[in-house]
């Protein structure tokens, strides 16, 4: 265990190294939350209610943005398909440690990072713009809020490590992640809450599994979901993790007896 | 001494197996790996029918190779580029899966990656590394201490010890990117090193350094395999590593062996020539001596000749017969040229 914790302070020592790219990727996160923040409140303008959503919750569902995305989606797993494509994982590969846990121990360690600073970011914010905000009523909520987040940062996990795999395959990897991203930035709930999407659209959204990694927490934190679709989410949410996880699991398995730790 | 030896590696090793092969480290069977490689065709054309149709060929990197090595012993191991060196070192650690054969290192299949053997082997590549290139070596180091749970003790002794056979004391705290190459290498060694490996493959461990460094780093390949009495697999294309370092060689091209022995007997199997080089005074060279060799080399009073073996005996009485003789030398040739010899045969 401590040579992954090792191995996470480590990652942790190197991370403010580049300063300046942190910082940018932070203030490119809050502008894009902010760019949200006042369209919606330019809408609401004239309204009280839409799709279901007062002023309130919705503005609070903005705002929640910043901090659930730093839970879920800050990640450094595209840094595995680096390794492979690179030949440097092979230095890990004839150590006695599990590649993938050391992955998973930098994982952590970026989104603690994410994490303390969107917290300073959102206090930030809630000074600035005096956003009126949607609590939860009670600390049970809180507790699945937590669960959901868990849930959403270990599927994202699982997906990075699926699209890291490729390299082990193809030397193009940034493709395919580019138009990942594109489909979560979509799916997922970060431009808006997913239950505005009525009909069979809205039923295949919530099948999908990119709704678990921002939607569905904050939903949770709005308390917007009636108990059956809260235990239906959360069995969802599982499964897809099951399936998810299976999935990388096979193809980093077929993907290392390809790897031919080329270019080292 | 050696018996304890073998009894502390057996068991650390795991057990009977390793007691029964303690003279044997490496064993490799009819080792073969294939690969499969993407053909890209040029012009603008190809490149775009190759998004819907590629073309693969299989590359022989190693094709049916056979040896064992025995328990600290230096080997160098040869052969010009894409010759299958590499393939054959990343398949007896671990690394690469054999498409064929059977390799067994310290009782053990690498390509499993048990922890039990990758904790008693290193691979330490010249053109690649496994510093954190932002951070000072000493991190990568600490890091190395926990992955491979080598207590405090033992870590600083080690430590210590390693320093100061490259002398990096005060190297330690520098960011690796601002680290000469040289010194960036023997971080490598260091971090490589730290956990005392009983087999060591070195991939071309001098490439690109100065001959100073060459040297310096020759010096500690040597005193480590005496020092810690380990096994060591080296490929250099300096041949001047091969040399200095290994008793015995063995010289692989085209994915097959084309050599195994000692240096010495690779020479006189191979060179059928000696050099013979005479130097006489006032540049006064007699001419019926350059009829022994058309490609004689002329420089002042100094003629290098390249004479066949049977004829030097010859040779060297008639030299001393000839007026104005100052000095003369009978050398074996070079082993570059030996082994361009070899090369140029074996791909004729």
């Amino acid at each position: 265990m401590k040579k992954y914790i090792t191995s996470a302070s480590i990652a942790f020592g190197e991370y403010f190294v580049y300063r300046l790219n942190f910082i940018l990727w932070r203030v490119r996160n809050i502008l894009s939350v902010l760019m949200m923040y006042f369209l919606w409140h330019a809408v609401y303008l004239t309204r009280i209610d839409m799709f279901t959503y007062t002023r309130e919750s919705m503005l609070t569902y903005i705002l929640l943005i910043i901090f659930v995305g730093s839970v879920v989606l800050s990640t450094r797993a595209y840094k595995i398909a680096e390794d492979i494509t690179t030949g440097n994982l092979k230095t890990f590969l004839l150590q006695p440690i599990n590649y993938l846990g050391v992955a998973l121990s930098k994982e952590v360690t970026d989104k603690l990072i994410n994490i303390t600073f969107s917290l300073v970011e959102f206090a930030i914010l809630f000074i600035v713009l005096h956003p009126p905000l949607v609590l939860p009523q009670s600390m049970g909520t809180l507790f699945l809020f937590a669960i959901a987040l868990f849930l959403g940062a270990s599927l994202y996990f699982e997906f990075g490590v699926i699209l890291s795999c490729i390299g082990f395959w193809s030397r193009e990897v940034w493709a395919p992640r580019f138009l990942f991203y594109i489909i979560v930035t979509f799916l997922s709930g970060m431009y808006f809450p997913l239950d505005i999407v009525e009909g069979p659209l809205g039923v295949v959204l919530t099948l999908l599994p990119f709704g678990y990694l921002i939607y569905f927490p904050i939903a949770v934190f709005l308390e917007r979901l009636p108990p059956s679709m809260l235990l239906n989410g959360f069995f969802l949410s599982l499964l897809w993790l099951l399936v998810l996880s299976l999935v990388s699991h096979k193809m980093w398995q077929k993907g290392l007896r390809t790897f031919t730790a080329e270019g080292s | 001494m050696a018996l304890g030896r073998v009894i502390l590696r057996s068991l650390g090793v795991g057990g009977y197996h390793a007691i029964l092969t303690h003279m044997t480290t490496i064993t490799v069977s009819h080792l073969t790996k294939h690969y499969a490689v993407y053909h890209k065709s040029s012009g603008f054309l190809r490149s775009f029918t190759s998004l819907f149709h590629r073309n693969y060929h299989t590359v022989k990197a190693v094709e049916d190779i056979s040896f064992t090595i025995a328990d600290g012993d230096l080997v160098g191991f040869i052969g010009p580029n894409g010759a299958g060196k590499t393939t054959t070192l990343k398949c007896l650690c671990g690394l690469l899966h054999p498409t064929q054969g059977n390799v067994t290192v310290l009782g053990s299949t690498p390509a499993q990656r048990k922890s039990t053997f990758l904790t008693q082997i290193a691979l330490v590549m010249g053109q690649k590394n496994q510093l954190w290139w932002d951070l000072p070596a000493i991190d990568t180091f600490r890091l190395n201490k926990e992955i491979y749970e080598i207590n405090e003790q033992m870590y600083d002794k080690t430590l210590d010890e390693l320093c100061h056979m490259l002398s990096v004391e005060r190297l330690l705290d520098t960011p690796v990117r601002q680290l000469s190459l040289g010194e960036r290498m023997k971080m490598e060694l260091i971090a490589s090193l730290l956990h005392r490996p009983k087999i060591l493959f070195l991939d071309e461990p001098t490439i690109g350094l100065d001959v100073l460094m060459q040297k310096v780093m020759r010096d500690f390949i040597h005193q480590y395999n005496q020092r810690f009495h380990a096994t060591i697999l080296l490929t250099s294309h300096y041949m001047r590593d091969v040399k200095e370092l290994c008793k015995r060689i063995i010289v692989i091209d085209h994915g097959k062996i084309i050599y195994d022995g000692t240096l010495s007997k690779l020479i006189s199997q191979y060179a059928k020539h000696k050099i013979v080089t005479a130097v006489f005074e006032k540049e006064s060279i007699p001419t019926d001596l350059l009829a022994w060799d058309k490609k004689a080399k002329v420089f002042g009073g100094k003629v290098t000749l390249t004479i066949s073996k049977k004829d030097v005996n010859q040779l060297a009485r008639k030299l001393l017969a000839f007026k104005g003789l100052q000095d003369f030398t009978i050398e074996e040739p070079e082993i570059e040229d030996i082994v361009r010899i070899i090369f140029s045969k074996a791909s004729a």
